[in-house]
């Protein structure tokens, strides 16, 4: 894959890769690691490789081989040769075939995983019969969270006060925390707390009243009040949310979150299931 | 103080075994970091040391599935702390790094302690560090405690500090491992900077030009 022209900020990125946190190295990855999971899927990569993470304007880029791409997440009115190509759904292009995104509809960061194709010349863009729609997680449900051990630092009225109201993103946040607008929420007491680890969904409440939620790629420690945690089957969800989108909260407890994160990996391992029996299938047919 | 355990988040735990920087507690935190690196618990990502903490950062889906989830994990390591974990802790390191005390901030520094720049290099350098966890960026060592005399709060505004600086903050010192926006005081540089772990120690060598 030839670069054409630059994104804003368009990184190949895998899973989070953990086992060094204790050397200061966050896990780092994917912000929604449901679409590239999905993406990856769709052309029969592994689970832990990597796809490109786009944000808008993002980059052109032209094939050099036959190559199997899919994408996922954000919708950016991607084309192939500025041809409309549709989403969720395996694409064959040719080598010379050139990729770049018109428009962003909805979502902020979009995923495109490839594969070479080595036994197959592809000599014109061919869009194979099947898809995988994934409407039913990126909804605009609450965003669900589970009370941090400094939860009952905020006052009474101002833990109901964000449970009720409705939030935007800062135009400030990026990929290691979203800072979110909101009227300074009111703390009991200005307890010091000594710097310990944090986590992707990590809510922290700094000094100011202000709340910060921490994203993929976060520190591995922290010194600020961690007030709640979005729970992990939610952040695919948070992270297509940027500047100006409105989030709501809402609590929920350890057993849904657990719950729902197995009916998620359930999802992905069902659908990486699927598209490797149609691959399989779609090569049998071709040879 | 018996530790205590609590959830950060629906995929890790950590234990807190105090909550001040203190040797002795830091020393039962390397010990249990050891012990839970030595007998991993199931389904372990990540082991994160800090000041009097310890967190377990777990594959939600293997401890969900497998284990009762993090309370079935929660009542595994109160079993594994009630046993007592006697290996021989890897003794830290001493790492002698050259300090070109030179920083920008050397002279606010001693001004605001009531000091001369030669004492707070004196005071700085005459200490050893305990390098309590990486955090921050990515090698970045908390080191501490630094003397009371040279006790300097941080800066209002965070500015671009190089990779090799050396700084203040609060109680504890510092080297910044690569270049980033930071608040901490600048009193020195090097270019030397090892690769630190917790438990490590450090002492400053002063040199000149």
């Amino acid at each position: 894959m030839k670069l054409i022209k630059k994104g804003l900020l368009d990184t190949w990125l895998s899973l989070p890769i953990y086992g060094l946190q204790h050397e200061g190295i966050p896990p780092g990855g994917a912000m929604d690691t449901f679409s590239l999971q999905i993406a990856n899927a769709l052309v029969g990569n592994d689970l832990y490789d990597k796809a490109l993470e786009m944000h808008f304007p993002s980059g052109i880029y032209q094939f050099e081989t036959s190559t199997l791409l899919a994408i996922c997440g954000a919708d950016f009115t991607a084309c192939i040769d500025h041809v409309e190509v549709p989403m969720n759904q395996p694409i064959k292009v040719p080598p010379g075939a050139i990729l770049s995104c018109k428009k962003p509809v909805s979502g902020q960061r979009t995923y495109i995983a490839i594969r070479p194709l080595t036994d197959e010349q592809v000599s014109r863009v061919k869009i194979l019969p099947w898809s995988m729609n994934p409407e039913n997680v990126f909804t605009d449900e609450p965003i669900r969270i589970l009370c941090g051990r400094e939860w009952d630092q905020i006052k009474a009225c101002s833990q109901q006060l964000f449970l009720s109201k409705a939030f935007s993103i800062s135009p400030t946040s990026n990929r290691m925390g979203y800072q979110l607008i909101q009227e300074p929420l009111k703390t009991l007491s200005a307890s010091t707390m000594l710097s310990t680890a944090v986590t992707a969904g990590t809510i922290q409440l700094l000094p100011s009243g202000q709340l910060v939620v921490l994203m993929a790629g976060h520190q591995t420690t922290g010194g600020y009040p961690r007030f709640a945690h979005v729970i992990s089957a939610d952040l695919p969800r948070l992270a297509q949310k940027g500047p100006g989108d409105s989030l709501r909260f809402t609590l929920t407890d350890p057993t849904t979150a657990e719950y729902e994160w197995i009916l998620e990996q359930n999802y992905l391992q069902q659908v990486r299931n699927v598209c490797a029996l149609k691959l399989s299938q779609h090569r049998f047919d071709h040879h | 103080m018996n530790p205590q355990i609590y959830e950060l988040g629906d995929s890790a735990l950590t234990i807190e075994f105090g909550n001040e920087i203190n040797d002795s507690v830091h020393e039962e935190v390397m010990r249990r970091f050891y012990q839970f690196q030595s007998f991993p618990l199931p389904g372990t990502l990540d082991l994160i040391p800090a000041y009097a903490s310890l967190t377990i950062v777990f594959d939600l889906g293997v401890v969900a599935s497998r284990f009762q989830g993090l309370a079935g994990m929660k009542s595994l390591i109160e079993t594994k702390l009630a046993e007592s974990f006697s290996a021989v802790i890897p003794e830290g390191r001493l790492h002698e790094i050259p300090c070109l005390y030179e920083g920008p901030d050397l002279v606010a520094v001693a001004k605001s302690c009531g000091l001369s720049e030669t004492e707070v290099i004196q005071i700085h350098s005459e200490k050893i560090y305990h390098v309590y966890f990486l955090g921050f960026l990515p090698g970045f060592a908390y080191m501490g405690l630094t003397d009371e005399r040279i006790t300097v709060s941080r800066k209002e505004k965070p500015m671009t500090i190089q990779a090799g600086d050396i700084g203040l903050a609060g109680n504890q010192t510092g080297i910044y491992p690569s270049t980033s926006p930071g608040g901490w005081q600048i009193i020195g540089r090097t270019n030397s900077i090892p690769h630190f772990r917790a438990g490590d120690r450090v002492r400053f060598i002063p040199v000149t030009t």
